[in-house]
């Protein structure tokens, strides 16, 4: 069973109303509008959607790693009842690799090629902690191990250049997980891995995560590694939120029309078509967004209201709710 | 939809940064302003300075028109032989900017086409050219403008050194500045090398010539140019150097260089106007050209934007 | 076993690519260190139908981009054969091989308008087409793959990653290929383009008849392209087979290996016990079968002994313990 039954657990992070801008010379780029979302303890969410969706640029904005001319428009996070979007840049240092941890795409450019692996270990580990640098050099080892880097003490004093990409991966695990964070924030963090690999690290993380009860916001755009790895989902679509639900509830039983016709693009070993389903058309341009609805120009299930009404995220059952004018039930029109 | 070429022009992110930065137009404007004085110089000035039939000696040592003596025939006053010295600035400017423009022209065309083959062929072709161009760089480009032009000052004599001194400046200058091109181009072409575009040209058996000239040089003019701009203004300020050292451009045909030199000898019998004009106008010359460079540079990278 | 029938389009026999990796003669001389070779690949064969796909799949270092680019005579093998059924035209143009290439960016010149971009294979077999021809074929070939005879004079930094895919199989077609090499084609797309560049390749290959090599680390999308697969490794040919027996049917560890890897959407299981290991070191590769360390079922002799490639049922396999269909 995928699904968690975390009712009871507390919401760790919440998101509300979001908005991102970009100001540009041809004019005020919204990369993502209005998104909200919470995650809960221990919890994995993923945010999937293709490229452009905007689904890096919430992750990023949450730990305020926003490239300028890039900042939050308005909305606000929240992590444990304390607001961190509009923190000043000290105390933003100290969440992020604390409270939260950051894993990125590509391990060759997270670690920094001039220290040894057990030297930035360390550092982080004595910035984040109160642990003196002997007892850091201790737990460093322990992590070591724990993402399953065998003979810990020798690797201890390699440069990253001298692992290879999943090994690298695993030390940057290691690294968010440093200081005991209650979140970590994962972007796609394995595309840049072989499949073999790839299927390593996520089975890694995840024990991991589960074992210290630490929430995920895994951002991917791959469905497969959603479908191993979430508990709950949340799709993006040109900014905005289109659905939200258990895993269970997007892969099997999804309801808006861009998810839907997502899945069945997926090409699939177990069944064989002659022709992929695909979307047509493809993700608006952001200085193009659609009125309305921003995939009305490509919903084979399009209504005249969705050219004109921004559909809100409408709860379908329990722990699902899709962004679609079609399920406007009190004011659909005959 | 087609647009005009203008309003093409005026719609691209170039434009855009060039109206939003003052003292590139400002400095853009000098530059224009110079090279059109120059090129219409016969035009604009009262009389040919170079032509002994329009001078008049009794205009001779006029100073310049703010100060007492002066008329606004001859705005910034006249020299030891009543020429006009601003017409002669005109006249001058000409002269250094042919020589800018010629050198710099000579070093591109001679530095891109190594730089193309260097960093296309690899091999040892790329490296005799590297190591040719490392030996070249270890002398300042003033020794070898130096070395080029007494060699050809022993194989021309008398007159015809004066005829074929342009050209002889333009060689060495050029000659001396080739190496920086061609890094640049080198690294640009290997860069360029490893994209699937070239790939797909080499399957289709397109000939490395082409390859070089048509594939490869429309996608690295863009740091070329920033380094001729600066070059030009290195190319003036070397041709000055040379010229005020005697061994430039002669008297006959003076660039600013040369009235320099010639007007230094009077600085101190108090018509300073007839060297210290030239010395700004030299200035401001090569000012505008490193500011108008500095900010092509930043504008073409692609990692500021 | 690897016959040729009449219908051969490609046959690939001991193809090997080894590239030279150690430090000039004066590094060596000074380090003392021998000459490190790279076998990127090691003694492939392989024979592809007319009109057929062959799907090539494997992780990074498995050496399928080198045989493209090899096959597409970008390199030069160190050795062995690559033999190339002439087509029944024999007609002037030389290019009987096209290739379309994994990163959209970078494989359109972005200085060249797309009319140049697409006819450049046409102007450099032919030096005699006139403009109005070749105006004529930009516009057919432009509504061929999806987009509109417009575009012709647009530059490439106007398109989309799949909009510049479809220009790039435009220019493929100009010169109607005999074989299709495609490397990564959908790599870098979205799902949803994915699948549209997809049925697009699937759709003229049947219209051109054209013989595919395709080149994925995907193992999903080449399922659904390809006739035949071939899994690779560290310069090796493991398993070649058919499509549906590969995936249903594999014989050796590492497909198997491969296909528990995959994220599919019917279970949640990460954990596998055949998951382990890293891709080795391509400098120093394992003696005997280069997979040993990593096999389940590897044994002394995988350690000594690299395995051939034989048949098995109807598959080609290189395994000393290949897996029974049950297990």
């Amino acid at each position: 069973m995928s699904s968690i039954q975390n009712c009871n657990k507390k919401e760790i992070l919440q998101v509300d109303h979001l908005r991102i801008e970009y100001p540009t010379r041809k004019g005020v780029l919204v990369p993502v509008d209005d998104i909200s979302f919470s995650v809960r303890e221990g919890e994995i969410l993923a945010i999937v959607g293709e490229s452009g969706a905007g689904k890096s640029m919430s992750g990023m904005a949450i730990i305020n790693l926003l490239e300028p001319p890039g900042e939050i428009a308005r909305g606000n996070v929240v992590l444990n009842g304390r607001r961190i979007d509009n923190l000043p840049a000290q105390a933003m240092q100290k969440v992020r690799g604390g409270e939260i941890g950051v894993i990125f795409q590509d391990p060759l450019t997270s670690l920094n090629p001039l220290f040894t692996i057990g030297k930035q270990l360390v550092q982080t580990i004595t910035t984040h902690t109160d642990l003196s640098a002997f007892k850091a050099k201790k737990r460093a080892v322990e992590l070591l191990n724990e993402v399953g880097i065998s003979g810990a003490d020798s690797h201890f004093d390699s440069y990253p250049h001298e692992f290879s990409g999943g090994m690298r991966q695993r030390v940057v695990i290691a690294l968010a997980l440093c200081a005991g964070p209650k979140l970590i924030i994962a972007d796609e963090p394995t595309t840049a891995l072989d499949v073999s690999i790839q299927a390593q690290i996520l089975s890694l993380l995840k024990t991991l995560c589960r074992e210290h009860q630490t929430a995920i916001i895994l951002i991917t755009h791959d469905m497969g590694v959603v479908r191993k790895m979430a508990d709950r989902v949340a799709v993006m679509y040109a900014g905005r939120i289109v659905e939200v639900g258990s895993v269970d509830a997007i892969i099997k039983d999804a309801k808006h029309p861009y998810t839907s016709g997502l899945m069945k693009c997926i090409p699939n070993i177990g069944s064989t078509v002659e022709n992929l389903h695909h979307i047509a058309g493809s993700m608006p341009r952001l200085l193009e967004i659609p009125t309305g609805c921003a995939f009305h120009p490509r919903c084979s299930m399009m209504k005249e209201r969705c050219r004109t009404e921004r559909p809100e995220l409408i709860p379908l059952e329990e722990n699902h709710e899709a962004a679609c004018l079609l399920f406007d039930k009190e004011r659909t029109d005959a | 939809m087609k647009k005009f070429l203008i309003e093409h022009i005026i719609d691209t992110d170039f434009f855009y940064q060039y109206r939003r930065s003052p003292r590139v137009i400002v400095a853009s404007s000098i530059i224009l302003l110079i090279i059109f004085s120059a090129v219409f110089a016969p035009l604009l000035t009262p009389h040919r300075p170079f032509d002994p039939a329009t001078l008049e000696l009794m205009d001779s040592r006029t100073p310049p028109f703010f100060q007492e003596g002066g008329s606004t025939t001859f705005l910034l006053g006249t020299d030891d032989q009543g020429r006009d010295v601003l017409a002669i600035i005109m006249y001058g400017s000409r002269i250094s900017l042919i020589v800018g423009f010629g050198s710099v022209l000579l070093a591109m065309v001679i530095g891109i086409s190594i730089g193309l083959l260097s960093g296309y062929t690899g091999g040892w072709i790329d490296s005799f050219f590297m190591r040719l161009a490392d030996i070249q760089l270890t002398f300042p480009s003033i020794l070898i403008a130096l070395l080029v032009d007494s060699i050809a000052r022993v194989l021309f004599t008398g007159s015809a050194q004066d005829e074929v001194a342009i050209f002889i400046l333009i060689l060495a200058i050029g000659i001396s500045t080739w190496p920086q091109y061609a890094r640049m181009t080198r690294s640009g072409a290997m860069v360029e090398k490893g994209k699937d575009y070239i790939a797909a040209a080499r399957i289709i058996k397109v000939n490395p010539r082409k390859i070089m000239f048509r594939h490869i040089l429309p996608n690295i003019m863009g740091p070329n140019l920033v380094l001729a701009t600066l070059g030009l203004a290195g190319a003036v300020i070397v041709e000055a150097t040379l010229s005020f050292l005697g061994i430039g451009i002669p008297p006959t045909t003076p660039s600013l260089g040369t009235l320099i030199r010639i007007g230094n000898d009077y600085l101190f019998s108090g018509e300073w106007w007839i060297t210290i004009f030239p010395a700004v106008a030299l200035v401001i010359l090569v000012l505008s050209i490193n500011i108008l460079g500095d900010w092509l540079r930043d504008v073409l990278n692609p990692k500021l934007q | 076993m690897l016959e040729n029938t009449g219908r051969t389009m490609l046959e690939v026999r001991e193809l090997r690519k080894y590239f030279d990796h150690s430090q000039g003669w004066l590094g060596r001389t000074l380090s003392r260190q021998p000459s490190k070779t790279v076998k990127a690949v090691d003694r492939v064969s392989f024979s592809i139908e007319r009109g057929k796909t062959l799907g090539l799949v494997g992780e990074s270092g498995c050496g399928k981009t080198t045989i493209a680019r090899m096959i597409a005579g970008l390199y030069r093998p160190t050795g062995g054969d690559i033999i190339f059924n002439t087509s029944q035209n024999e007609a002037l143009n030389e290019c009987r091989i096209q290739m379309i290439f994994q990163d959209p960016y970078s494989s359109m010149n972005p200085r060249w308008r797309i009319r140049d971009i697409i006819t450049e294979p046409i102007r450099e077999s032919d030096e005699k087409t006139d403009k109005r021809a070749l105006k004529k074929k930009v516009s057919e070939l432009l509504l061929q793959v999806g987009l509109s005879p417009d575009d012709a004079d647009k530059y490439p930094h106007q398109f989309s990653g799949g909009q510049r895919q479809r220009i790039s199989i435009a220019r493929a077609l100009s010169v109607n290929p005999d074989l299709l090499v495609c490397d990564e084609p959908t790599s870098a797309l979205d799902v949803s383009v994915q699948a549209q560049i997809l049925n697009l390749i699937k759709e003229i290959q049947r219209s051109y008849h054209l013989t595919c090599l395709f080149i994925s680390h995907n193992l999903a999308v080449v399922h659904h392209v390809s006739d035949q697969v071939g899994v690779m490794y560290l310069g090796k040919l493991f398993e070649l087979t058919d499509n549906n027996t590969l995936f249903h049917e594999a014989k050796h560890p590492y497909t198997r290996m491969l296909l528990e890897a995959i994220p599919d959407l019917e279970t949640n299981e990460l954990e596998s016990k055949r998951l382990t290991g890293d891709i080795p070191d391509p400098l120093n590769p394992p003696s005997g079968c280069v997979f040993h360390p990593r096999c389940l079922e590897a044994d002394s002799r995988c350690k000594k002994e690299t395995p051939k490639l034989r048949m098995i049922g109807k598959s080609m396999v290189a395994c000393h313990h290949p897996l029974e269909s049950t297990e």
